[in-house]
């Protein structure tokens, strides 16, 4: 079992990476809050070692990502789509970007994760295949239709 | 564009109440995590090591853990006295008058630390009700050290309940422990006694132990006293109540810790 100490460093470290997850699988604050507990303290009981802190940050992104799917599997959950994720993030977040979220969560559940690790993580397709157990072919065919579907809610704008 | 969606997600950050929640949780389940025997032959092996440590240690460890060496009075009217152990563990809760026990009776906060159990204690009920009538409650702390005393106050003072503003978080005087305990009252309640005793020579122990910290308060005031200890009534805050009280903290180092 790891220490207090390391529990508390890395909330501090990983606490926003697991945060947007949450918004893109969650809608409600409390199971964000779930989320972050069951997160956290399988990594206190977890005797994974880390080679690094790249191998450290993925760990927090599988366990997250199936944190967030377990939860939603759940008989009791509702299956909404977590738009109304948006109405609980913080203030300071530039109203210009707002539609960007909002294009992302409201894309089909499969290509969010995708596209968060894309664009975001900047996780090569071979990394985001191990994350997600998928192949690399599968994360490209996800990727490019994530990237129309985001093109077209944007209104045609590029997109990298 | 991708940019944009990085700039996106950039702006989405674990709210601190979040992170605090999450850190409180680990706190609390770690302590269990520690306290829960293991599974199959660990679980065995985890027992007898447990059964040579108490021999080992005995009385002495069973002691260490179940005695208390720093101390918090909670007053308002019900006076309460909560004796909290070297791990910051509560071990004792005394009553100090039937409204005190009442209260002490009413919420469990044995075997909590002790930021827990003031948190539990002033979400109860009872306390929720004084504090809705407009009435005082001072919480006076009384470290093992100085050092632990300003240590707890800090803690107590980031809870959410201090920043009520009948909430007055402060440190106690070791030197009036036995005298306030001879007294039949809490250290916290017999420092406002003392501050009163001072204005009014007449006043007794026995007369200001049916009186509430607002009626005590109130009575200092009307004879003039400095505004000290509570914020409610002079605009001063928690943090000066603990200035004050860690400046009389230190007249009292040496003496014996309360009997609680």
């Amino acid at each position: 079992m790891r220490s207090e100490q390391e529990a508390n460093r890395a909330i501090e470290r990983y606490a926003d990476t697991v945060r947007r997850i949450c918004l893109i699988h969650l809608k409600s604050h409390a199971d964000t809050e779930d989320i972050f507990q069951n997160v956290f303290l399988k990594y206190v009981l977890s005797s994974a070692v880390f080679e690094n802190e790249e191998h450290e940050k993925a760990w927090f992104i599988r366990v997250t990502i199936n944190a967030c799917k377990d939860l939603l599997k759940s008989f009791f959950r509702s299956r909404s789509v977590p738009l109304d994720a948006l109405a609980e993030l913080p203030e300071e977040t530039a109203p210009d970007l707002s539609h960007v979220l909002e294009a992302v969560l409201s894309l089909p559940k499969k290509y969010r994760d995708v596209i968060y690790l894309h664009y975001y993580e900047e996780q090569s397709a071979a990394e985001i295949g191990r994350i997600l157990h998928k192949n690399e072919n599968s994360v490209y065919t996800l990727l490019s239709r994530g990237r129309s579907l985001l093109r077209e809610k944007l209104g045609g704008e590029a997109i990298g | 564009m991708d940019k944009q969606i990085k700039n996106a997600f950039d702006a989405v950050r674990a709210e601190e109440s979040l992170k605090q929640h999450t850190k409180a949780f680990l706190h609390e389940k770690m302590g269990q995590k520690k306290a829960r025997p293991a599974p199959g032959f660990r679980r065995a092996a985890t027992a007898l090591a447990a059964c040579a440590v108490m021999l080992l240690v005995g009385l002495g460890g069973y002691r260490t853990y179940f005695q208390g060496v720093s101390f918090i009075s909670v007053d308002v009217n019900p006076s309460i006295e909560i004796g909290v152990n070297r791990f910051d563990r509560v071990v004792s809760v005394t009553g100090y008058n039937e409204d005190g026990e009442d209260l002490a009776r009413s919420v469990t906060l044995k075997n909590k630390t002790y930021s827990d159990a003031l948190t539990l204690l002033m979400d109860s009920e009872i306390m929720a009700t004084y504090l809705e009538n407009d009435e005082l409650v001072t919480v006076t702390v009384l470290g093992a050290t100085d050092e632990k005393s300003v240590e707890m106050l800090t803690n107590i003072n980031r809870c959410a309940y201090a920043d009520d503003a009948n909430v007055t978080c402060r440190s106690g005087n070791r030197a009036d422990v036995a005298a306030a305990h001879e007294a039949g009252l809490s250290f916290g309640k017999y420092e406002a006694f003392l501050e009163l005793q001072a204005l009014d020579p007449t006043v007794t122990p026995e007369e200001v132990s049916g009186l509430t910290m607002r009626q005590i308060r109130d009575r200092i005031d009307a004879l003039g006293g400095e505004i000290t200890a509570h914020p409610g009534n002079g605009g001063q805050n928690g943090q000066s109540g603990q200035g004050q009280g860690s400046g009389q903290k230190h007249n009292g180092a040496g003496k014996n810790a309360p009997d609680a």
